[in-house]
């Protein structure tokens, strides 16, 4: 039915495929759970290969004419298979990334607001006490307190809080 | 303007793309209308200086990184608005297309607890004609048909994103909202939630500066998209907050 030749060809490439698969994997550019069907389908071809009587039977079975068009109804549902997929992880990263960008506008106007208070009470607190204590002091609290790190009434815990909930 | 309503913590929505032109005067007529309420800005990646202009007239500028819809932007609105904790949360167009003399009475219906959410409509009662093209008149009668019958309850201007809701509306659309179309969505989703919706006679007013999101061109496409959106919107899992 199927050529020797083709077969060999057909039986290099889905290695290939499988080898390909395995590798993105190693390098980390797949993540193991988005490849399981990557896998499923190039094993499928290689299975396919080894077995071609399985084609003619599965075209028998279903009264399929043309049996090459069952290799191909079957090409297509694994590409449609895999599309799905793909529609799902973008869908989902999409949902992701709108979300990403509102806690980052809303931690941004935190942010804003709480440099703000901090901001003041460095206007009112910290001339009135470089006046009082020794030069050293003077140096270091400005540059402290800029970043709000030095605030011990600051946890990070306060801005995250409410934000996680969604 | 009423003493009523100094209790109540009152947000004002704003998702604005693009409006540097209307922002400013919008911002400025609703703490006219009322005063000591939060006006929050959604700047949603704008190319103009819209936050800017809005933040020297004296709003709160929510800066998303990079658009992320009207339905994004109204959501991180309303998620402040639940963080924070407010009363009452109103939403207007950044086109000022929602005059803000008209937010009043929806507010009323909503403070007095007649509903819990209040929503401005250009075609119930009054007679007088919008200004909106015939076109746009057939797509919105074919939506308001459409949603009335996912919503349960007759709805006469869809399209509407004139919004006062209460706390809990706020709360439950903060989780919910639709990325894409949301208004359309949100009259399914909030009857499904068994809120009480009402609509309002308002007048809407056309935009000032700018162009309208909405071209007559996508207009089709639009009409298919928000179908499809609105009819999953009566079957889409929805958070119970």
């Amino acid at each position: 039915m199927m050529s020797i030749s083709y077969r060999i060809v057909i039986i290099i490439s889905s290695i290939f495929l499988i080898i390909t698969v395995w590798s993105l994997i190693k390098r980390g550019l797949f993540r193991p759970a988005y490849a399981l069907l990557w896998f499923f389908g190039s094993f499928a071809i290689l299975l396919l290969a080894l077995f071609p009587e399985f084609i003619p039977f599965v075209a028998r079975l279903f009264g399929v004419d043309y049996p090459p068009s069952v290799a191909f109804a079957f090409g297509i549902f694994i590409l449609i298979i895999l599309l799905l997929n793909q529609t799902i992880y973008l869908s989902t990263f999409a949902r992701l990334n709108k979300e990403l960008a509102q806690n980052y506008a809303l931690l941004q106007y935190r942010l804003e607001r709480l440099e703000g208070v901090v901001a003041r009470e460095q206007g009112e607190n910290f001339p009135d006490a470089s006046q009082i204590s020794g030069p050293g002091e003077i140096q270091t609290l400005p540059t402290g307190s800029k970043t709000g790190q030095g605030d011990p009434d600051v946890g990070p815990g306060d801005i995250n809080l409410p934000l996680t909930q969604t | 303007m009423d003493h009523k309503w100094t209790s109540l913590h009152i947000a004002v929505i704003i998702p604005a793309y693009n409006e540097a032109g209307n922002i400013a005067a919008l911002v400025q007529e609703v703490n006219q209308v009322i005063p000591g309420a939060k006006i929050v800005v959604i700047d949603d990646g704008s190319s103009d200086n819209t936050g800017q202009i809005a933040r020297s007239a004296g709003a709160i500028v929510l800066t998303p990184p990079f658009n992320i819809g009207i339905g994004g932007a109204v959501q991180t609105g309303l998620k402040l608005a639940v963080i924070e904790g407010d009363d009452i949360v109103i939403r207007l167009d950044g086109d000022g297309q929602h005059p803000p003399f008209e937010i009043p009475s929806l507010l009323e219906a909503v403070a007095s607890g007649e509903a819990d959410v209040a929503i401005g409509s250009r075609f119930c009662s009054r007679g007088e004609a919008p200004p909106i093209s015939f076109a746009r008149r057939i797509g919105i009668f074919f939506f308001s048909q459409l949603t009335s019958l996912l919503a349960g309850q007759k709805v006469t201007d869809p399209t509407s994103g004139f919004y006062v809701m209460d706390k809990k509306a706020a709360a439950f659309l903060s989780h919910n909202l639709s990325q894409d179309y949301p208004e359309v969505d949100a009259r399914v989703l909030l009857s499904r939630a068994g809120f009480r919706v009402k609509e309002y006679a308002t007048k809407m007013r056309p935009r000032v500066h700018g162009v309208s999101s909405i071209t007559v061109w996508r207009a089709f496409y639009y009409v298919l998209k928000v179908s499809l959106s609105v009819i999953v919107a009566r079957s889409r899992t929805i958070s119970p907050e």
